[in-house]
């Protein structure tokens, strides 16, 4: 049996480079570095958040997670597996031991099927179990997310979306999967309900003892939730490490920005203001060096548009790629 | 953690502004009135409805104009050359169109969705493949072909039957792939490779559910196609071989007599009409009701 | 943050807006009253339902016709009752007087004109030409809402160009014409974190520098915090309270107010559990006798569950103007 101790998740080097077609361009074999080169780990019963803005390669990520998708270079392991390398019996039991909930509510749920076959989805297909014994499943993994089990039988459009999501949610648990990739899961919902999906995600966890890799851009629902945090900007992850540490001390110039452009509860808080010019880069045509020079407001000279700095820990503490430190 | 009931019941949707005489009640009662009295019944039951054969031939009652324009009620709608009874011949009529329809489209229906289905999820080398061959059916005009199946084994049944497989097909290939290949960008088809099924559970569950929609929408649409095409075929003599009283035949054979006994061509001419339009109101009504779900507010 | 006491430039009075279904018509904006003063801005805060943009587009007359129709009250700009004006007259006042800017950029601008054509047809709808005609007053446009290289950029498409800066874009058309208020719904939900941040404080600049006024509707009470003045808080196509904003953040008056701000987690502060509202909003066609709001309120009596509660003005004059629709509240 797997060592609780050891990873659910283990991400090395993960990258995913995109050809981009020849031709139209001068100079074709240009790639598109959506992923480039990320490393962590995620232990049980743990959440880890990755942040970061639209075009980071977050959802990229993700989906090489989720073997929606090749990575070019890396690895994914799950519980000491390499997710890439399985096959048939092996990749089923992949398949159960990882799920997701995306952010949509509304194009998450097939509006043909019934609530009793959607959620039973991921158990029907991985185990050979009778309608029965499904049908009890089902029922018990509806109570746990706060929906009556008689509900079962109803169409996805007589729900709201509060009550959707949380169907997504009973369908990615009814396997009892070591790893759930929720991805942006409060998102489309209105705010009111959004603390009620928030509050289930963390008595499930007590609950099933499942580890999270939350994908989101509010920074207060992911410190909500967060043990850990990955802030990742253009394919690269610039500051990772215990979200306290994290959001107390933001370390990367890039984090500060994050940070204080997100928006505060209150008229009084106060906040650092750093607002940066323009906008992310384009992953085709990349800035030299790190990343981020060209938005920087702590650039410390040339050798940010020479050297691309390594993620690694400074002054004994979390890693942060920065030649500040 | 408390429990959720369900929201109520769909949500109504907003009043859409249609010419509401069409649909009271929300049916579209006129096109199905009028395709049952034109197509439906005539079809299923003319042997026992219709007043006389459709070859009956009485030479005495020759070119008699309907019943309101000087003729009897012998022969409400007329008769041709021969005598034989404009009413029934139309009444029979009906049969062909209505296997045609069916057959030719079921059979087009099928061929074309399955390949479509095959490009649009599978992608890659069947894609390709598919795809120039819907090409190259689309570029072929139908004409070429019936010319062709007419000079190798005459006209018939059956070829009318290939030459309208042959149109349809490619275009509902077409559609269903389109719609296809966005229906597998829709998150619960992620998901459902997520869970764990198999390429032809997520096909089956997953994809040709919601693509049933838009076939049988479609399908309903390409009857006034179908029968026109047949028309056609039929006026240039490479359809249906005479005396069958297809519609269209009927409607050629009375060409030469156009203003003197219009009556020939001009009643099988409004069975078509007739026919075409309430099937494409009829096919109308049912995309929308079959649509996304009715909005809410 | 505060503007001094200035005129009112928009003065909203019991307006009722009704959307019509094939199950009868239904109240979706119930007696909606505000103002709105030079050079401030105003947000409107609710959840899906709550009827805001329902009040945003009943402020322009820009219901769709044969679904909504706005059934009583007043909409006063200035001394122009807008509800009396016939549609070539309302055109007027849209894009000159009021302009709008809307949720979606991508759908906001047409994608085969050109950034600087659809600024144009702005200006020369609402103003004379000024001197280097109306291609110099666009570049302008797009220098005040802080475009780089306007001069290049007015002639670019807007498929060539970024979320956030198609939102400015937007945002130079509403300008362009210079008009006394701005209603904004939703701006910058599609935006990025960093963008949206920039976007804020282009609005804010811009309202400090012309005196514009701007209604800004949204969902985000981290929004409301960072640029508005005032806050109307509407549910279930009432608004349940009005007042200014640090007021309404440090004593929210109303229950829904006070459970929303409750059950929003903060970045900056330690929490515990996240306190949450049981149920949902109530639907359109299917709204509680007596307060909407009771069948989820903590505090909730009998009468709350009867009677619909007037609106109790809690003091203050102005700008600090406070009042709420709640039993609780009453002498």
């Amino acid at each position: 049996m797997t060592d609780p101790r050891s990873p659910v998740l283990e991400v090395t080097d993960l990258a995913r480079h995109f050809p981009l077609p020849h031709g139209l361009f001068s100079g074709g074999g240009r790639v598109v570095k959506a992923v480039d080169g990320m490393d962590f780990t995620i232990h049980q019963g743990e959440t880890l958040a990755l942040v970061g803005e639209s075009g980071c390669g977050k959802t990229t990520a993700t989906r090489m997670i989720l073997r929606l998708d090749t990575p070019t270079r890396g690895s994914v392991k799950v519980d000491g597996l390499d997710v890439h390398a399985l096959r048939g019996k092996a990749l089923r039991g992949f398949r159960s031991k990882v799920q997701a909930v995306f952010q949509d509510p509304w194009s998450s749920l097939n509006p043909r099927m019934r609530v009793r076959d959607l959620v039973a989805e991921p158990l029907v297909a991985n185990s050979k179990l009778s309608s029965k014994e499904v049908d009890k499943r089902v029922a018990k993994v509806l109570e746990d997310v706060g929906l009556r089990a008689d509900l079962a039988r109803n169409f996805p459009h007589e729900f709201s979306g509060g009550q959707r999501q949380r169907i997504a949610i009973a369908s990615a648990l009814i396997s009892n999967p070591r790893l759930i990739v929720l991805d942006e899961p409060v998102s489309a919902l209105d705010v009111s309900i959004r603390s009620q999906i928030m509050n289930l995600f963390k008595d499930l966890q007590d609950q099933y003892q499942v580890s999270y890799l939350l994908v989101a851009h509010d920074l207060a629902t992911t410190r909500y939730l967060a043990d850990h945090v990955a802030v990742m900007y253009l394919g690269w992850i610039v500051e990772i490490g215990p979200s306290e540490q994290i959001f107390s001390a933001p370390r990367h110039p890039y984090t500060k920005a994050l940070f204080s452009a997100a928006l505060p509860g209150h008229p009084d808080d106060s906040y650092e203001e750093v607002i940066l010019e323009g906008e992310m880069p384009s992953p085709i045509n990349p800035p030299t060096g790190c990343a981020f020079h060209p938005r920087c407001h702590l650039k410390l000279g040339k050798i940010c548009e020479r050297q691309a700095p390594l993620l690694k820990p400074a002054q004994g503490e979390a890693p942060v790629a920065c030649h500040l430190y | 953690m408390h429990m959720s009931t369900p929201a109520s019941a769909e949500a109504p949707a907003i009043r859409k502004n249609r010419a509401r005489f069409l649909r009271p009640g929300g049916y579209p009662v006129v096109p199905i009135v009028i395709l049952t009295l034109v197509l439906i019944v005539p079809a299923l039951f003319s042997p026992w409805l219709a007043p006389y054969g459709a070859e009956e031939t009485d030479l005495r009652t020759r070119l008699a104009p309907p019943v309101f324009f000087g003729g009897s009620w012998d022969h409400m709608l007329g008769t041709d050359r021969l005598g034989r009874d404009v009413l029934s011949r139309t009444m029979y009529g009906a049969r062909y169109a209505l296997s045609i329809s069916a057959v030719g489209i079921l059979v087009g229906v099928v061929i074309g969705s399955t390949l479509g289905l095959i490009a649009g999820y599978a992608r890659g080398w069947f894609d390709t493949v598919i795809m120039r061959l819907v090409d190259i059916s689309l570029a072929l005009p139908a004409m070429l072909l019936a010319l062709a199946l007419a000079a190798l084994s005459g006209p018939s049944f059956r070829s009318v039957i290939i030459v309208v497989a042959f149109v349809l097909w490619a275009y509902f290939a077409r559609q269903v792939r389109a719609e296809v290949l966005s229906l597998r960008e829709l998150d619960y088809v992620a998901l459902a490779v997520v869970a764990g099924s198999s390429h032809l559970t997520i096909l089956r569950r997953h994809i040709l559910v919601n693509v049933m929609n838009t076939i049988v929408v479609l399908a309903t649409l390409q009857v006034g196609i179908v029968i026109t095409l047949e028309a056609s075929l039929s006026f240039l003599g490479i359809g249906i071989p005479r005396p069958t009283p297809t519609w269209g035949l009927l409607v050629s054979d009375g060409r030469q007599l156009l203003t003197s006994a219009w009556w020939l061509s001009f009643f099988p001419g409004l069975a078509i009409l007739l026919t075409v339009l309430s099937v494409n109101l009829f096919g109308d009504w049912l995309r929308d009701r079959l649509d996304p779900k009715q909005r809410t507010i | 943050m505060m503007p001094s006491e200035s005129e009112v430039v928009l003065s909203v009075r019991d307006l009722d807006t009704v959307i019509s279904t094939k199950m009868g018509s239904f109240s979706a904006v119930d007696r909606v009253s505000f103002d709105v003063r030079r050079g401030e801005t105003l947000g409107i805060v609710g959840e899906s339902g709550s009827g805001k943009s329902m009040t945003g587009l009943s402020l322009l007359r820009l219901l769709p016709r044969h679904a909504a129709s706005i059934v009583g009250g007043s909409v006063k700009l200035g001394e122009t009752e807008l509800l009396d004006l016939n549609e070539p007259e309302m055109r007027k006042i849209r894009g000159r007087e009021i302009a709008m800017i809307l949720q979606d950029p991508q759908t906001s601008l047409n994608p085969a004109f050109t950034v600087g054509d659809q600024i144009m047809e702005a200006l020369r709808l609402h103003r004379k030409p000024g001197k280097g005609g109306y291609l110099a007053m666009a570049v302008e446009a797009l220098r005040k809402v802080r475009v780089a290289a306007p001069e290049m950029r007015v002639s670019a498409y807007p498929h060539q160009m970024s979320g956030g800066m198609r939102q400015r874009v937007v945002g130079a058309i509403a300008i362009s014409c210079r008009p006394q208020i701005i209603i904004a719904d939703e701006p910058t939900t599609s935006l990025d974190v960093t963008v949206q941040a920039q976007y804020l404080r282009l609005l804010r600049e811009l309202q400090e520098e012309t005196g514009l006024s701007i209604i800004f509707i949204t969902h985000d009470f981290g929004i409301v915090a960072r640029v508005c003045h005032r806050l109307a808080v509407m549910y279930a196509g009432q608004i349940v309270e009005t007042g200014p904003v640090r007021q309404i953040f440090e004593r929210p008056s109303h229950p829904y107010t006070e459970a929303l701000l409750a059950s929003v987690p903060r970045l900056h502060r330690q929490t515990g559990r996240l306190p949450s509202i049981t149920g949902q909003p109530p639907a359109l066609w299917n709204k509680p006798k007596g307060c909407r709001f009771a069948p989820r309120c903590p505090y909730a009596d009998a009468r709350c569950h009867a009677e619909e509660p007037p609106v109790f003005d809690l003091g203050g004059t102005g700008v600090m103007q406070h009042s709420a629709r709640c039993w609780r509240l009453q002498p």
